[in-house]
């Protein structure tokens, strides 16, 4: 198409769009806020899943997993060394577990304590409940918050434990007491924080005399998704024991990405044919209002396709500003919400929005304009003139 | 030279499951450079003749020949073609585009198939002066008259210099003295050698015609030869 036509067209196009100012702005809005349907909610489920896998991750999993095949790994604090120079890698932490017989104020429930060498780990420091995590060197415990409770919650007594508090742990060759220097986990539990003792390794190590042994070695990545491919490279450098990563790991965490994985392809398609049916609506009534024009154009030597044109263009620009407004309104909620993420049973949820997201939805969205403005203007277009031309 | 000849032109209308018959096997002759008006009462088949001239509808036997071309055998993209190049037409209503000036409103047909822009607007002036109205090519519809926007339909249609100029009831929406402008306008363009066909609803305005032709239930019922 030529500069001059194209510019012609172009004129129609926005002529009809700047004549109804009023109702090209609503027009708009109505198209923004579809593209937000498109975008949001599936971010936000986004936001959820990643709030679920991810505690699941920071408090069980890790990316990666290393556990003994049998009894424990052997010469711990090499393994951690060599891991901890790897590519991509932001914590290693070498963990002992032991199950104990907690006692409180009379009280008493049998739970797994966890000694860890990563004490500074932010995915514990920031799903405290209340006071503070452990300090290296010092021998203090921090519980999980069912302790807290007065019933049991999943497979744990609660105790009535409180934050300052003095803990006794029976375990299999020990018997001590620990300063409860802070609660730990989610209401709902995720990620099983709720349901278990932290301890510093150094202590947990003196404990069970399990010296620079570990049940799991658990490496934290900078990226997720670089899991799989990281696990292939420990596999590679003949690293001894069962390397696994997180989805490997944990059912519960592959399940519920699955589960969300449905809900937001669900959502994305209701969420097309809600914007089609939209920007379709819009459309056909600006059509059926131009349909003695389009006529007169036709009449005075405009072939069919330019009329397409006339109307695709239309339907394109309100598509696209409409995707810069919706864009700009995702976008400010987005980082709203990453600012201030919602507080929830399961931890704080904000939205999760991949570059990936914003591209296919504007590109769907662009894509349900330009289809939602040909149908009515190919239709139009088959109209006999005389037919649109006497349409008054 | 016959310019436009019909041959036995017949259109059915179906209305619900009765067939109306709004043409009926009409033959007519139309010499380059007349000046023709077709007249007749309501619901004679003038306009649907005018459409048919005109090639914006299709007959349902027959045949319509311009400058001895058939046109039942040309696809949509040459009957555009043709209503481009060979024929212009002004319509009973205002058919002004909203939003576009003077200028813009005659040259858009021609921009939009492909004349560049400067060639266009050359000829778009002098349709416009043609019609008498080269000092409003900056006018948008709303600031012109009834007659004034007749006349820039007018100059859209002749800026293509189509060999046949249709108009249909051009003159219905107007009052006395704007329509007997825009008829000394079609007396004009034919004196200088225009094909025009016009339809008249008043016999005084169709008498200014060449010739005149009188329709009634679809058929040619008085063909006179004024001059």
């Amino acid at each position: 198409m030529k500069l001059n036509k194209a510019k012609f067209v172009g004129k129609l196009a926005l002529r009809d769009i700047r004549e109804d100012k009023k109702i090209s702005a609503i027009v708009v809005l109505m198209l923004s806020f579809s593209f937000l349907n498109l975008v949001f909610f599936p971010a936000f489920i986004n936001g959820l899943s990643f709030t679920f896998t991810e505690g699941i991750i920071e408090g069980q999993t890790g990316h990666v997993a290393i556990e003994a095949e049998e009894g424990r790994l052997q010469n711990a604090d090499a393994l951690v060394q060599k891991i901890s120079k790897l590519q991509n890698v932001q914590e290693v932490e070498k963990i002992i577990e032991t199950q104990v017989k907690a006692s409180y104020d009379g009280e008493t429930t049998n739970i797994v304590v966890k000694g860890t060498s990563t004490p500074q780990f932010k995915g514990y420091r920031s799903r405290l409940t209340s006071g503070e995590f452990l300090k290296e060197e010092t021998n203090e415990a921090v519980a999980g918050r069912f302790l807290r409770e007065d019933r049991a919650l999943g497979s744990v007594e609660g105790i009535g434990l409180e934050e300052g508090k003095n803990l006794k742990l029976q375990g299999e060759n020990f018997s001590t007491e620990r300063k409860i220097r802070g609660i730990i986990g989610t209401q709902g539990g995720i990620g099983g924080l709720s349901q278990q003792i932290f301890l510093n390794y150094k202590d947990i190590e003196e404990l069970t005399g399990a010296e620079n042994q570990a049940d799991t070695v658990k490496v934290i990545l900078e990226d997720r998704d670089q899991s799989a491919k990281f696990k292939k490279r420990l596999q590679e450098l003949n690293t001894k024991g069962e390397i696994k990563t997180w989805d490997e790991q944990s059912n519960l965490a592959e399940a519920i990405e699955g589960t969300f994985t449905i809900v937001i392809n669900i959502l994305s398609v209701v969420g097309f044919i809600v914007a089609l049916a939209a920007i379709g609506v819009v459309i056909f009534i600006n059509t059926s209002k131009r349909v003695r024009e389009m006529g007169i154009i036709r009449a005075i030597g405009a072939r069919r396709k330019r009329v397409i044109q006339i109307f695709v263009l239309e339907a394109f620009i309100f598509g696209a500003t409409g995707l810069i407004l919706g864009n700009l309104i995702t976008l400010s909620i987005h980082n709203y919400l990453t600012a201030n993420p919602i507080s929830s049973p399961i931890g704080m949820i904000s939205t999760q929005l991949s570059p990936e997201l914003m591209i296919t939805r504007s590109a769907g969205m662009l894509i349900a304009s330009l289809i939602a403005g040909f149908i009515p203007a190919y239709v139009l277009s088959k109209t006999e003139i005389v037919e649109t031309i006497e349409n008054r | 030279m016959k310019i436009i000849e019909t041959e036995n032109l017949t259109k059915t209308y179906q209305m619900g499951e009765i067939p109306v018959e709004a043409l009926k096997e009409v033959n007519l002759e139309v010499e380059e450079g007349a000046f023709v008006s077709i007249m007749g009462p309501s619901g004679s088949g003038k306009s649907t003749l005018m459409h048919l001239l005109g090639l914006l509808d299709n007959p349902t036997s027959g045949e319509v020949y311009i400058k001895e071309e058939k046109t039942s055998e040309l696809g949509e993209k040459e009957k555009a073609k043709f209503r481009l190049e060979k024929i212009g037409f002004v319509f009973q209503f205002y058919s002004l585009l909203k939003g576009f000036e003077s200028l813009e409103q005659v040259i858009l047909p021609q921009i939009l198939e492909g004349t560049t822009e400067k060639k266009a607007k050359k000829k778009a002036q002098k349709a416009l002066e043609k019609v008498g109205l080269g000092d409003r090519k900056d006018h948008s519809p709303s600031e012109l008259s009834g007659g004034q926007r007749q006349r820039v339909a007018v100059a859209r249609a002749l800026a293509g210099n189509p060999d046949i100029l249709i108009a249909d009831e051009s003159t219905s929406q107007l009052d006395t003295e704007s329509s007997e402008e825009i008829m000394q306008l079609y007396r004009d363009l034919s004196e200088q050698g225009q094909t025009v066909i016009t339809v008249n609803h008043e016999k005084e305005l169709g008498q200014k015609a060449d010739r005149t032709i009188w329709l009634e239930d679809g058929e040619i019922k008085d063909r006179n030869n004024q001059l």
